[in-house]
């Protein structure tokens, strides 16, 4: 740098200086600014700095460093200002991170667990002393033993903190056989329960103001709550705030009740403060509470099968480890997930009985969770129809939810009944009887759909058309998926019995379409006119899906150029704005038609439309090294709420048409592929197992079903509908034999063929 | 030079104030009463700088100082705030997921330009010789 430049500087740093202005250049300085020149003006005030630069700069590093660094001061306060962000960020990392715990291996496992079940199963002394080292280990603690029978837990224990396991096993085990509870408990409900066991490793401090920050200060469904006040501590264990919905309780916005994620604080405040007793007077609410989250290892008893139990199984989030993943195993699932739908269908007219909550001044709750103190359970039946399906299950009460039947619900998990009937037939470790049970179901669930078009009022004699109406005013939905399964009902089985109610539906959509190739979304049966103000979501889509397989089978050339219009509008005009240039709608329906569609109707655009679809989707997966290896394969976007169960089953029935697709254009991406299996893994991880379904109360009548997410144990019928759907339809993209690998998906893509 | 400089600034000053106070009564309410009270400080302070130092006003000069230094301590505050909630986040989930950490990006670059840079440009052209010796005159 040249002398005037530093001097120009220096200038700049002395003009703060007043009192040094004064301060001659001593003998020596640094040759003179030329006369006239701009930087030496007001020369008083550089000439300290004039000095300081000629002083030649400290020979040692650091001191160097220092004189080098206070020449910049603009570069020196960034500097500390970053090494400050830096240090906040590691600190407030290391405050709330918490602390690794070694937990135990399958052997002291299976030790804890057999003296626990000798405690329940067998009258003579309990085993002294553990084999296994890693029960002599003192740990945080506590230690939690609970006994789950049928969604209710009749014994519980909490041992003293901390402590060595082994201790609060046989303190539990020796508490247990005095529990009066117990005693009275049948051996059919002995052989049926499960001990749960939870070890509680390391805890770390939370943050609870602002709300929202405590609200998802608890890794869902993983994390145990614990507050201390004074000298007394009170726990809430993983596997209670998932049983009590705790954990999807809070409301961060008030004006969208439906929006709910995080801690339940106000709940949970409950539960703790009724634990120290100080609940009741109000004490808790005013004590100085101290928050903290711990983490637990868990570990459940095997089911009992045939009077025997397998060795205890691990438990993370509510959940055990899925079986092994290869084609028979998604298979099997679908075969469960399509009985789950059969026991929710109604094989005659009868009632489900509703079960609500209630208490003084508060509003009434479906029961979907075990009751808080102080509310009371009501019940209410509720008249179901023959072929209509048991709507909403709650695993954990045992409760149903019927009002709000969705039609195009109904419709599409008999899509996906006929679906499996086609599919699975003749496949390994599928009886034919057991795909007859499908086609029969499917055959019932269109009856029921059959009859409302014969008892509803949506009839139109000059357009030649029938909808599905269940009231005056009805939408393209509860018509359009009816029509999808009549249609895919008769592709599977030969049965054309329905073709003419599917040919008077078709018309119905004809009828809503229009010029553009939108469709109008709702009907009004009285007036007989279409509303088209109001755009609801999938219904397009399902329309087009719809008619497209209807061409297949009726060749009405209407249906044909309908669907045209319609897929030239959804993946043409309805994109038009430039936000939508940077995202997708709910569009898999959209996809699933422009597959149906070929090769009748067939546009590169409607392909490379879903493979964009397809990539889209695929930025919002979960990988393996994520960080959540219970995530991989769902579809989700921060780690804050689960991936939800439906999505990863109905955005894989469009990854399933993308690829068939693709395949058809002789392009195949294999990459969708491995993207479908990938969602496969994860809908069979969290799939209703009997080995998972320790919180539930009847965990026989569960099996198979597909729950919301793996903190939401909450099943819709079209959670089971999406999930089953899209296996069932991609089974051959699913490697064989054990320990199936996702890289060895695009090999099989390539191998495979689209079956129809 | 420096009044076309101070009556520039000055302009900048109550602009920005009537954007803060904007923002934060129609876009994002607070419903803290001391962050209500804050927000109407700056404000306050940013106005009063602005007034000064678009009648070229010593003071002017001296609260436009305090504003740019203001301005540049709330954006550490609110980085720092940022950064504490990534930390924070990341130490409770371990990973901390792609799409809140895009969204820690975002709040840090809006926080930056609306106020950081404001601070850091203001007190940068304050501290001008120019400025400095129009008032020392």
């Amino acid at each position: 740098m040249s002398a005037s430049g530093k001097k120009k500087r220096s200038v700049k740093k002395g003009r703060s200086r007043p009192a040094e202005r004064a301060t001659p250049a001593p003998k020596g300085a640094a040759s003179p600014e030329p006369a006239g020149s701009g930087a030496m003006e007001g020369a008083p005030e550089t000439s300290i700095h004039l000095e300081s630069e000629d002083r030649p700069p400290p020979s040692a590093p650091w001191p160097r460093l220092l004189w080098t660094l206070s020449r910049h001061v603009v570069l020196c306060v960034s500097l500390t200002a970053l090494l400050a962000l830096g240090a906040i960020f590691v600190g407030v990392y290391l405050w709330a991170r918490m602390p690794e715990g070694k937990t135990l291996p399958p052997e002291a496992r299976a030790e804890a667990m057999a003296l626990l079940a000798a405690a329940r199963d067998q009258a003579e002394a309990l085993p002294k002393g553990p084999r296994h080292p890693a029960l002599k280990r003192k740990v945080r603690g506590p230690v939690f033993v609970r006994l789950h029978h049928k969604g209710q837990t009749p014994f519980e224990y909490r041992s003293a903190s901390p402590v060595v396991i082994w201790d609060a096993l046989v303190n539990a085990a020796e508490e247990f056989r005095r529990h009066e509870a117990i005693h009275f408990m049948p051996e059919a409900a002995r052989k049926e329960s499960r001990f749960k066991v939870d070890i509680a490793l390391g805890r770390a401090p939370i943050i609870t103001k602002p709300e929202v920050i405590f609200a998802i200060s608890l890794v869902p469904g993983v994390d145990g709550l614990g507050v201390r006040v004074g000298k007394k501590t009170a726990y809430l264990e993983p596997d209670e705030l998932l049983r009590r919905g705790l954990v999807t309780g809070y409301q961060p916005f008030k004006f969208v009740a439906e929006f709910k994620a995080g801690l339940h604080i106000g709940d949970a405040n409950e539960l703790l403060g009724r634990q120290l007793d100080m609940w009741e007077d109000g004490r808790f609410k005013k004590a100085r509470r101290s928050y903290f989250r711990f983490r637990t290892d868990g570990f459940v008893e095997a089911p009992a099968r045939e009077g025997k139990r397998a060795e205890p199984l691990p438990v993370y989030r509510g959940n055990t480890p899925p079986p092994p993943f290869d084609r028979q195993a998604v298979i099997q699932s679908c075969v469960e997930g399509g009985r789950y739908a059969l026991r929710q269908l109604m094989p005659s007219e009868g009632t489900v009985s509703m079960r609500f909550a209630m208490k003084r001044g508060e509003r009434i709750r479906l029961l979907t969770h075990p009751l808080m103190p102080g509310w009371v359970e009501r019940a209410q039946n509720r008249r179901l129809a023959l072929g209509q399906f048991k709507y909403i299950y709650y695993p954990i009460t045992d409760n149903y939810e019927a009002a709000g039947y969705s039609l195009p619900r109904h419709a599409g998990t008999t899509y996906a009944l006929a679906l499996l009937y086609g599919k699975l037939k003749g496949r390994p470790g599928v009886s034919d009887a057991q795909v007859n049970e499908f086609k029969e179901g499917a055959q019932t669930a269109i009856k029921y759909l059959a009859n409302m078009v014969e008892q509803g009022s949506c009839k139109n004699q000059e357009h030649d058309f029938v909808c599905v109406s269940a009231g005056r005013g009805t939408d393209l939905g509860s018509s359009a998926l009816p029509l999808v399964a009549i249609m895919e009902y008769e592709r599977q089985t030969g049965d054309a019995k329905y073709r003419d109610l599917g040919r008077r539906l078709a018309n119905f959509l004809i009828f809503m379409q229009k010029r553009d190739g939108e469709f109008c979304h709702q009907y009004d049966v009285e007036t007989r006119r279409r509303d088209c103000k109001e755009k609801m979501l999938y219904y397009s889509g399902e329309a087009a899906f719809a008619l497209a397989i209807a061409y297949k089978f009726i060749k009405d050339t209407r249906y044909r150029d309908a669907v045209r219009r319609s897929l030239d509008y959804l993946t043409g005009e309805n994109y038009w704005p430039l936000p939508m240039k940077f995202l997708f709608g709910e569009d898999h329906w959209t996809c699933i038609a422009a597959e149906e569609a070929w090769p009748h109707v067939k546009k590169a655009a409607y392909a490379q439309f879903c493979y964009e679809f397809a990539r889209f989707q695929r930025r919002h997966q979960f990988a393996s090294d994520d960080g959540f290896a219970d995530y991989e394969g769902g579809y989700g976007i921060t780690p804050f709420f689960p991936p939800h169960l439906t999505p990863a089953g109905s955005r894989t029935e469009a990854m399933v048409s993308a690829y068939d697709l693709s395949r058809h254009r002789g392009e195949p991406k294999g990459v969708i592929a491995a993207q479908i299996v990938r969602a496969f893994k994860y809908i069979l991880r969290h799939q209703v197992r009997l080995e998972n379904s320790y919180l539930y109360a009847r965990p026989e009548e569960t099996i198979g079903a597909i729950i919301k997410s793996p903190i939401k144990h909450e099943i819709r019928i079209d959670y089971v509908q999406h999930t089953v759907a899209a296996m069932v339809r991609a089974l051959d993209l699913v490697p064989q034999g054990p320990e199936a690998k996702v890289a060895k998906v695009a090999k099989v893509a390539k191998a495979v063929a689209p079956r129809r | 030079m420096a009044q076309k400089i101070l009556r520039t600034y000055g302009a900048l000053d109550i602009a920005m104030a009537c954007l803060y106070l904007f923002f934060f009564i129609n876009v994002v309410p607070p419903y803290s009463p001391a962050l209500r009270a804050g927000v109407a400080a700056l404000a306050l302070l940013m106005l009063s700088a602005g007034f000064l130092l678009l009648f070229l006003q010593r003071w002017g000069r001296i609260l436009g100082l305090v504003v740019g230094y203001v301005l540049l301590g709330l954006t550490f505050l609110l980085v720092a705030t940022l950064v504490a909630s990534v930390a924070y986040l990341k130490g409770v989930y371990g990973a901390f997921g792609q799409g809140a950490s895009y969204a820690t990006f975002v709040g840090i670059a809006i926080v930056v330009p609306y106020f950081g840079l404001p601070g850091a440009f203001q007190l940068h052209r304050l501290y001008k010789r120019e400025v400095r010796e129009y008032f020392a005159r």
